[in-house]
């Protein structure tokens, strides 16, 4: 309870400053109804991946917009697609959000605060599997996971006629716990600081910037059994259906600690009409340690990752044109480290072996039409394609599954005001997606426990079929003044896999915006 | 707006260039030759080999390799425990089968060379043990029951006795490994206990097909237990320690206490020791004077290492040894605390030392067949590993349908080996 009370304190302070502060040119004074108008764009979006510089954010939009919200969410199927991450999840939170344009100043800072329930996970005790994969502490058993999220962030940025600078820092932090056997307590927390500068082009209107980014990431986790007569066997999994046979049964209290350094340099209008480009690289390293074995550096992850976006941008009176090309290419390598002999409790390491591969490449075409066929009134067509392959390998005992697929996906959004006080949005997406090659070799291994390799033969039997994803929302929103307003927001979405697996998409939230 | 083309260009270019890059990644873990030699016993010098086996066990996966020549020996690094068997006829036409064992060894990219003492492993002509039952049992509320056993077998076809046969505890735990200095282990067991089977040599004959049962406490059944009462030997301490005392079923001989690490009772360790029985080649008095083992060994911790002494305990001489059970935790195996000619592998019962499920389990050697008499043939490879079913229930529980776990489910079915169901 006094978590949540300081959540909300808190999420309060992020919001206050907008709250008072005053507005000083025409477009950030807007009544909220426009300002809500002007935030249903969803060009605004389109190229966001710019302005992961904090320096070129300040560009995203021209008015302030803040918001409290209290929300549902609902994300679920009766059957896993990945037994790993679990049936889905149901969490309420609480957030604010705030972004405030002051003069050449912009300051935005956010704060969340999410509780609920992680269904049905199996075969993972970890937490945060896209960051620590493959490498979990696993039991048979599994269940339910208890799940808090607080997450805060803030930033700023500045500009003169010719520089611009920011900086954003954000911490996000977890727990994760179960109240039955097994009962793993697993702490995360996550600090990320990113700085950048851009300079104006000569005297065009375009924005070259270069930013850093450094996050710290660790994860804490115990497994406790209490009931001493129960199978208390844990595992720690090495990717593909394998795992690290030697430490089977050791290890209940580990953690992974890891480091991300990134940069990225990016090209932007300052009008937001005209060619937007980025690159992005990242390196991301983190070692999995076992702390009851006198801090064993079991494993070790290096990853690294290169993006790139480019894209036009072409905003008019009545039709806006927007196009981004996204081209993404991910490599993780998992390295086992190898020990002698212990000599008392202490094991020397005496060698590595790089045995778990990822590879990761994506690539997508995204465009969009918008029609303003009166004031207050957005039609906006976002059709895409999207192209991944993903390819794991486990080099020794050979196992492999490469994954690949093309995604054909179309988002209509509608939204118009009615009146100067009611604004309302109705948006309907639907996505395929069809294999286009996947092949995978997971030949059984007799002295490893079979539920353990049925994880990946499962997924891969799912994630190799069709799917489709559909779904419509709606939001409303009503002004209660020219500063204030109320908004709800409700979408719904269904998600059909193969073999009769099926997930459910619920999301509701109360706003209020200011 | 040139410039912004320019821009655009690059970037596509330059994820064109990490997607070619991305082809050229090495997806291959490297292999390294290993040079191995074994060194026969002399009796086959002149025997013909016909099939030999390198098995190279990954540690860390616990994946095997096997390799039919040495020539062909390319494994991964790491750290593996290296098995060599060869099936061998002696000049006498007599066929048997040798075995090596190197544990611990350690394959880096340079050179790997790999000495191999292999053993000969021709079956036993003596007593065997077929259980040993060293966790015991647990009433309703979590108090142990004294009803340990070990159970002997003749799996000969001649009658034998078990006069003279000593029982034995090793001091060196399989779970935790130290480098004592003097190394005895490719010559002597080195024992925390030693009890041995009274008799003038014809006192307790064991026919082909027989059990001889040596029990802690010859008792009654207690809750959740059987009874122990026709037990042919019973172990018994005369304690040094008030509150401690040990039970003494006079109906029943007790063993000879040699030599026990506890001054009090003497209790099976439960998790991770080897045990074995052996025929002392003197007389209990002149063995501890001649057979103590004092050694110094480096404990390390993670605030440093300390040299310690290792005392009180004997050498037992390998070639007294009639057979030894090494026994471990699953999840906490280091090695094995006996010469690979005694045993190559080993078996458990708990799956680390605090494993509260390790009550009402036993490990038992595996049935191969019943021959002409009907008496059941036991397997004997000196690998406890291949010899032993692990983690199952005690015979004796099931010859008396006693409970099988705290909450007293009876036992339904009586097997040979805990595994194969008597018809």
């Amino acid at each position: 309870m006094i978590k949540r009370t300081l959540i909300l304190l808190i999420a309060t302070a992020v919001a206050a400053p907008a709250w008072s502060s005053a507005a000083d040119t025409a477009v950030v004074a807007l009544p909220i109804a426009q300002r809500i108008a002007l935030h249903d764009d969803m060009i605004r979006d389109i190229a966001g991946a710019v302005y992961s510089n904090p320096s070129l954010r300040q560009w995203q939009q021209d008015y302030s917009y803040s918001y409290l919200s209290a929300g549902y969410l609902y994300d679920c199927g009766d059957k896993a697609v990945d037994v790993q991450r679990g049936k889905g999840v149901n969490l309420y939170g609480l957030s604010a959000d705030s972004h405030i344009k002051h003069g050449s100043s912009s300051l935005w800072g956010s704060a969340a605060y999410t509780n609920g329930q992680q269904r049905d996970i199996r075969w993972n005790e970890s937490a945060d599997p896209d960051i620590v994969y493959p490498y979990f502490v696993a039991d048979s058993v599994g269940g339910d996971m208890h799940v808090e999220r607080y997450a805060f962030a803030g930033g700023y940025a500045d500009h003169t006629d010719r520089w611009a600078w920011g900086v954003t820092l954000s911490y996000n932090a977890g727990l994760y716990y179960r109240n039955v056997d097994p009962r793993p307590r697993n702490t995360t927390g996550r600090l990320d600081i990113a700085v950048g500068g851009a300079m104006r082009v000569a005297t065009s209107d375009y924005r070259v910037g270069l930013s850093a980014k450094f996050s710290k990431y660790k994860q804490s986790g115990d497994i406790e059994f209490v009931n001493e007569l129960s199978d208390n066997s844990i595992w720690h999994l090495t990717g593909l259906g394998t795992h690290y046979e030697r430490f089977a049964g050791n290890g209940y209290s580990h953690y992974y600690n890891g480091q991300c350094w990134g940069a990225s340099i990016g090209l932007l209008p300052e009008s937001r009409r005209g060619a937007v480009a980025t690159v992005t690289a990242e390196y991301f390293t983190f070692d999995h340690i076992l702390t009851s074995l006198n801090k064993l550096p079991l494993q070790s992850v290096a990853d690294y990752r290169v993006s790139a976006v480019a894209g036009w941008l072409q905003p008019g009176k009545v039709h806006d044109i927007a196009a981004t090309a996204e081209i993404a290419y991910g490599h993780r390598t998992g390295t086992e480290n190898i020990f002698g002999d212990p000599v008392g409790n202490i094991y020397p390491q005496i060698g590595a072996l790089d045995l778990y591969r990822h590879t990761l490449t994506e690539a997508r075409l995204n465009l969009l039409w918008q029609w303003r066929p009166a004031s207050g009134t957005l039609l906006s067509v976002n059709p895409s394609v999207e192209w991944y392959r993903s390819e794991q390998r486990y080099l020794d005992p050979r196992r492999t599954m490469l994954l690949s697929g093309i995604t054909p996906a179309l988002t209509i959004k509608a939204s118009r005001s009615f009146g100067a006080m009611w604004h309302m949005a109705m948006t309907a997406h639907v996505a395929h997606t069809l294999p286009v090659y996947n092949d995978s070799y997971l030949p059984f291994n007799s002295s490893i426990p079979a539920g353990m390799q049925a994880v990946d033969i499962d997924r891969y039997d799912i994630l190799s079929q069709r799917s489709t994803d559909a779904g419509i929302g709606i939001n409303a929103t009503r002004a209660l003044s020219l500063r204030y307003a109320i908004g709800i927001a409700a979408s719904y979405s269904h998600h059909s896999y193969s073999a009769s697996r099926d997930t459910d998409r619920v999301d509701v939230a109360l706003s209020f915006i200011f | 707006m040139k410039l912004a083309k320019f821009f655009l260009a690059a970037v596509l270019f330059g994820g064109l260039s990490v997607q070619l890059t991305s082809c050229s990644d090495d997806d291959e873990v490297a292999y390294y030759p290993v040079s191995i030699s074994v060194n026969l016993p002399e009796e086959v010098t002149n025997a013909t080999i016909n099939g030999e086996e390198y098995k190279f066990k990954n540690v860390s996966t616990n994946e095997e390799k096997t390799f039919t020549s040495a020539a062909e020996i390319e494994v991964t690094e790491g750290l593996y425990d290296v098995t060599y068997t060869a099936d061998v006829t002696m000049p006498n036409g007599v066929v048997t089968r040798l075995r090596a064992l190197a544990q611990g060894v350690k394959i880096t990219s340079g050179e790997n060379v790999i000495n191999l003492t292999a053993y000969n492993t021709i079956a036993a002509d003596d007593l065997i043990i077929v259980e040993v039952f060293n966790t015991g049992t647990t009433n309703a509320t979590g108090g142990q029951n004294r009803d340990t056993y070990i159970k002997l077998y003749n799996n000969t076809d001649r009658t034998l006795y078990a006069d003279g046969v000593s029982f034995f505890e090793t001091d060196f735990s399989t779970a935790q490994k130290y480098d004592y200095d003097p190394d005895v282990m490719p010559t002597d067991v080195v024992v925390r206990t030693l009890f041995t089977v009274p008799g003038d040599g014809t006192q307790f004959p064991v026919p082909p097909g027989s059990y001889f049962l040596i029990s802690d406490r010859a008792n009654q059944a207690a809750e959740n237990s059987f009874d122990l009462t026709h037990a042919d030997v019973e172990w018994y301490d005369e304690s040094q320690v008030a509150s401690q005392q040990d039970t003494d079923n006079p109906d029943v001989p007790n063993m000879i206490k040699v030599f026990s690490y506890s001054k009090s009772i003497t209790i099976l360790d439960q998790a991770q020791r080897a045990f074995g029985i052996a025929r002392l080649g003197i007389p209990p008095e002149q063995f501890l004077a001649e057979n103590e083992y004092v050694a110094t060994y480096d404990l390390v911790t993670a605030a440093g290492t300390f040299n310690r002494t290792k005392d009180g305990c004997y050498k037992v001489p390998n070639e007294w040894v009639l057979d030894v059970v090494t026994i471990a935790p699953s999840d906490n195996y280091a090695w094995n605390v006996t010469s690979p000619a005694l045993d190559c592998g080993w078996t458990y019962v708990a799956q680390n030392a605090s494993d509260k499920t390790r009550f009402f389990k036993s490990v038992r050697r595996k049935m191969l067949y019943i021959n002409e008499e009907g008496n059941p043939v036991y397997k004997d490879t000196n690998n406890s590993t291949e010899d032993f079913n692990a983690r199952v229930t005690p015979s004796e529980i099931e010859l008396q349908g006693t409970a099988t776990d705290a909450d007293g489910n009876a036992a339904t079915t009586v097997t040979y080996d805990g595994v194969t169901p008597v018809k």
